[in-house]
């Protein structure tokens, strides 16, 4: 028993949308707060910790992500910013928005904060149209309210027809 | 990621997360973001994490073809469309005097701007006196342009004062005898206190004399340097604080 208490210190198991279990090093999830927050008020006593919004694929990415940085010393930033930037390079757009969901989820803000610049680069300078059709939202303006906001910022629309 | 989109009912980019995204996209492209849909124009408008983080734009007005804005908030620089009208606003003549004020003086014609975009211009005659590089500031309500005079019959220190209220020019006090050599906007450094007053810095010596428009007064003049071994001095205001800088 004592063996196990020692055991659930080291190491907690975290369980996907999809029934995937992963065996995590404690200082690996203490990079995610609201792992951190169970850990801290002692919520871990369960055997396994349910992330029931974040599926297999996306939480093998999320460890990933806290193993590095849990693991790289402070003074090798240079290392962990290339990495990053390698981290969420050619990942697409799907997966880039169920990492950005993670993070949020399991408040890790670092990795918030690098997913959600990529998705924000991709918005950079594109008109409204192509905005939507990326991320799928459905204009639920009325033609009216368009117009309304259009003539609202007419100065800086020119150039985006 | 279509199937996972429609599964959702709606796009995934809601509330928190689309805010937390928007965060980190260039001001600009905020306008065409508020066009995407009503939930996107809410994140815009109303997110505090959007709006505390603005920042003031540094805008660069070149004499060319250009002007360009600097969001220090996302780091880019912005082709902007912000042009004086160049049928009136000669651009070679173009200046700028601290903190907003912008200018093209011509013996002819004063035209100048003081909103943050620059968008209005006024324009009026030009001072009595034809001038090359006078100082000219901004003060409350009132244009001072003071100094420069370079003809011989005329009082190199002459001051003059444009109301922009009642659209006249006044001849005011000259500047004080001691800026004889020295009165020109090469020499010499201005800020504007609390929108009434004038402090006028002579570079090389940090010397400095004040104006107030309201009540036609010189004042100085006064050492404002705490190292007496400053040079070079440069003086601005920020909020109700001087800074001098040498």
């Amino acid at each position: 028993m004592a063996s196990s208490i020692e055991n659930n210190n080291e190491k907690l198991t975290l369980k996907s949308s999809d029934g995937e279990e992963f065996l995590v090093e404690k200082h690996v999830a203490l990079q995610s707060t609201l792992l951190q927050n169970m850990l801290d008020s002692d919520c871990s006593s369960a055997d396994v910790i349910p992330l029931p919004k974040i599926d297999a694929r996306t939480l093998a990415l999320v460890l990933g992500y806290c193993k590095k940085h849990a693991d790289a010393s402070s003074s090798k930033q240079g290392e962990l910013n290339s990495f990053d930037s390698e981290f969420l390079k050619d990942m697409d757009m799907g997966a880039l928005f169920n990492l950005v969901l993670a993070a949020n989820f399991m408040e890790i803000k670092g990795l918030l904060d690098i997913a959600a610049q990529k998705i924000a680069d991709t918005i950079k300078d594109k008109p409204h149209q192509e905005v939507r059709e990326i991320f799928h939202v459905e204009n639920d303006y009325t033609p009216e309210e368009e117009a309304a906001v259009r003539e609202e910022n007419r100065w800086a629309f020119e150039g985006f027809p | 990621m279509t199937e996972m989109v429609v599964q959702d009912q709606d796009s995934p980019l809601r509330g928190d997360i689309l805010e937390a995204i928007l965060s980190h996209a260039p001001l600009t492209d905020l306008v065409p973001a508020s066009r995407v849909s009503l939930s996107w124009r809410r994140a815009v408008t109303s997110s505090p994490s959007l709006l505390y983080r603005l920042e003031p734009w540094l805008l660069l007005h070149s004499t060319q073809t250009t002007t360009h804005a600097y969001d220090s908030r996302s780091r880019v620089w912005i082709e902007t469309n912000l042009r004086p009208p160049t049928e009136r606003v000669p651009t070679t003549a173009l200046r700028s005097s601290h903190p907003n004020l912008l200018y093209a003086l011509s013996p002819s014609r004063l035209s100048f701007s003081f909103d943050p975009l620059h968008l209005a211009w006024h324009h009026a005659d030009g001072p009595a006196v034809w001038r090359a590089h006078p100082l000219v500031a901004l003060v409350g309500r009132r244009i001072v342009v003071a100094g420069g005079g370079c003809d011989f019959e005329d009082d190199p220190l002459a001051v003059e004062v444009y109301d922009i209220d009642s659209r006249e020019w006044n001849a005011r006090e000259s500047m004080p005898a001691g800026l004889k050599d020295s009165a020109t906007s090469t020499w010499l450094s201005t800020a504007v206190y609390k929108n009434h007053r004038l402090f006028v810095t002579e570079k090389n010596s940090g010397v400095t004399h004040t104006f107030d428009p309201e009540t036609d007064v010189w004042c100085g003049p006064y050492d404002l340097r705490p190292d007496p071994s400053a040079f070079s001095v440069a003086i601005a205001c920020f909020e109700d604080r001087l800074i001098l800088v040498g």
